[in-house]
């Protein structure tokens, strides 16, 4: 084959890669930085940010909210999104079908517009923006995201497997919980784990529908804003590491299969 | 419970009438599972956007939103000023766009075709870029391109530049560099997906055929993935146009994306309706450009496939 160029495919790939780690990179580096000024060269490394960051209220009341928000939005989202995937799953009506396309809507728009949206209808209903106003929001977000990912699961389901159960005596509650839930669950987990990931690095939703409480982009937004604060390199770094573990275990569970089909 | 087959000698009225009954049960289930997803997002964003399209009629007077009709918000809305906005925001998302999925390209290209060891996990590598986040690396991106960032100590240290370049931050190419950065792993799914169908067989026929590796890129590789190509395109296009922190944070004064305007409207300026009108100008334009995007790559596939 003259194609193949020695090295280019592994070009691309290292170049890619040095791309797209390399905010994360000097973000964990600027971590340990002791310096007050984000900049080169190093002088002396530190966990004084961290140190910091423990003692800080603030980062403590925030991320309280935020893993709130994201645990509780999270089961909201796959109590509601799961149903649908299976409805959407077994009907092959022009209603169902108009009503996947339905559910796909808040993947398809700009967050900003979701938002506003969400912002200007609490306003004129006069409904005070709390927890439960996040909460909506951040559901909003997440469900179409379960009902895309066990949808995806379902599409390759082997329906003779629950109808077997049934015929071998099961009921048909019988039939779901002992059959169809545990070919499903990892389905269901994976989509979990990204949708908890997804609420917990929301930022757009939560600026418009939050009332006096932040959460932790909230957080780390308004200290951007205000002056330079190594602290959150420290936050931020956390907040990598965590993401990329729940990245790697919602792989290890679902499988790359499921976010491919979904996308 | 017995099952119709299982009952061979029932007649054929009560069969009917069992596989009727079943019907309407499963239609009922069909409904019981469908609602509660269905009734949040109709009211939490087909109610609020039908409100967001009323908002955009109102007026602010002294601080208050007043529900007075008028089309005042969209002759404000197709003003010099935020027609500007959005020229700003369709030029960041579509050269965004384009070099996005140039590079989501050649990395599903060499990943598929060349890489032989290591595929998964290398896959999960690309895919995990896109946790992390969002905030804290745009924060990051000043920490490089900055004065003191790291391209400008490399530069000085080797003794390229005498001083800090300034040209690296706050405008519209760092603007575009956060957002490739992005959404590449975005990107990248469903043209890898796309490419996954392709069999290298048909490349090599081409080749065989006398294609040279353009003419085998344009006439064989691209048809093939132009439905992944077009997908990832619109899906940069419409979130690179709608974000409003990376142009904030690495913007710089001018050159303003219509998100950003449309974000101060909700926020520091309190004009809601007239973010309202803006946001659906926005809304409007963006769909049509999707619209054109999604016909044109439809065409480009059904032709190859006649």
């Amino acid at each position: 084959m003259r194609l193949r160029l020695p090295g280019w495919p592994w070009l691309v790939i290292g170049g890619t890669l040095l791309f797209l780690y390399g905010p994360v990179f000097v973000t964990g580096l600027f971590s340990f930085s002791d310096s007050n000024v984000a900049g080169f060269p190093l002088r002396a490394l530190t966990v004084r940010w961290y140190v910091n960051l423990w003692h800080d209220p603030q980062f403590r009341e925030s991320g309280l909210f935020s893993v709130k928000i994201a645990a509780v939005s999270t089961v909201i989202a796959v109590l509601i999104g799961t149903p649908a995937a299976l409805a959407a799953a077994r009907s092959r009506s022009v209603g169902m079908r108009f009503l996947s396309g339905f559910y796909v809507v808040p993947l398809l728009l700009p967050a900003l517009v979701l938002a506003v949206s969400m912002a200007a209808m609490f306003r004129l209903l006069n409904v005070r923006l709390t927890f439960w106003t996040v909460l909506a929001g951040h559901v909003v977000m997440s469900a179409p995201l379960i009902f895309l990912v066990v949808g995806a699961r379902l599409r390759g389901f082997d329906w003779s497997l629950p109808d077997a159960a049934r015929v071998l005596g099961a009921s048909q509650v019988q039939a779901f919980l002992r059959v169809t839930a545990p070919l499903l669950a990892p389905a269901v987990l994976g989509g979990a784990i990204l949708a908890f990931a997804i609420s917990m690095d929301n930022f757009v939703v939560s600026l418009f529908l939050t009332g006096g409480s932040s959460t932790l982009p909230l957080l780390i937004w308004s200290r951007m804003r205000e002056f330079f604060d190594p602290t959150v390199n420290a936050m931020a770094t956390l907040y990598i590491v965590m993401t990329l573990l729940a990245a790697v275990i919602a792989e290890r569970v679902s499988g790359l299969r499921a976010t491919r089909a979904a996308s | 419970m017995t099952s119709v087959a299982g009952d061979p000698v029932a007649p054929a009225a009560v069969l009917r009438n069992r596989t009727h009954r079943r019907s309407i049960a499963r239609l009922l289930s069909t409904v019981a599972l469908a609602a509660p997803l269905t009734v949040w997002l109709a009211a939490l964003v087909a109610v609020p956007l039908g409100i967001l399209v009323v908002y955009s009629f109102w007026r602010v007077v002294a601080f208050q939103i007043v529900h007075v009709y008028s089309l005042a918000n969209y002759r404000a809305s197709f003003s010099r000023v935020f027609l500007r906005a959005l020229e700003n925001s369709l030029v960041i998302g579509l050269s965004t766009a384009a070099i996005t999925c140039v590079i989501a390209f050649a990395l599903a290209w060499a990943v598929r075709f060349r890489v032989r060891r290591g595929k998964n996990l290398l896959l999960l590598a690309i895919v995990a870029a896109s946790a992390g986040s969002y905030l804290a690396r745009i924060y990051a991106w000043r920490g490089i391109l900055g004065a003191q960032g790291a391209i400008n100590s490399f530069l000085t240290a080797v003794h390229l530049t005498s001083g800090p370049l300034g040209f690296l931050i706050f405008n519209r190419g760092a603007v575009i560099v956060a957002l490739v950065n992005l959404f590449v792993p975005y990107a990248f799914l469903p043209i890898y997906a796309n490419l996954l169908a392709v069999d290298p067989e048909i490349l090599e026929a081409g080749r065989v055929l006398g294609a040279g590796p353009i003419r085998n890129l344009r006439h064989v590789a691209l048809p093939l993935t132009a439905v992944g190509l077009a997908t990832s395109f619109v899906y940069v296009l419409i979130f690179a146009t709608g974000d409003f922190a990376i142009p904030t944070f690495l913007g710089g004064p001018t050159g303003l994306p219509a998100a950003q305007v449309i974000q101060s409207q909700f926020g520091e300026i309190f004009n809601w309706p007239l973010g309202a009108a803006m946001a659906i100008v926005y809304l409007l334009v963006l769909g049509g450009i999707s619209a054109l995007l999604a016909v044109y790559a439809g065409r480009r596939s059904r032709r190859l496939a006649r």
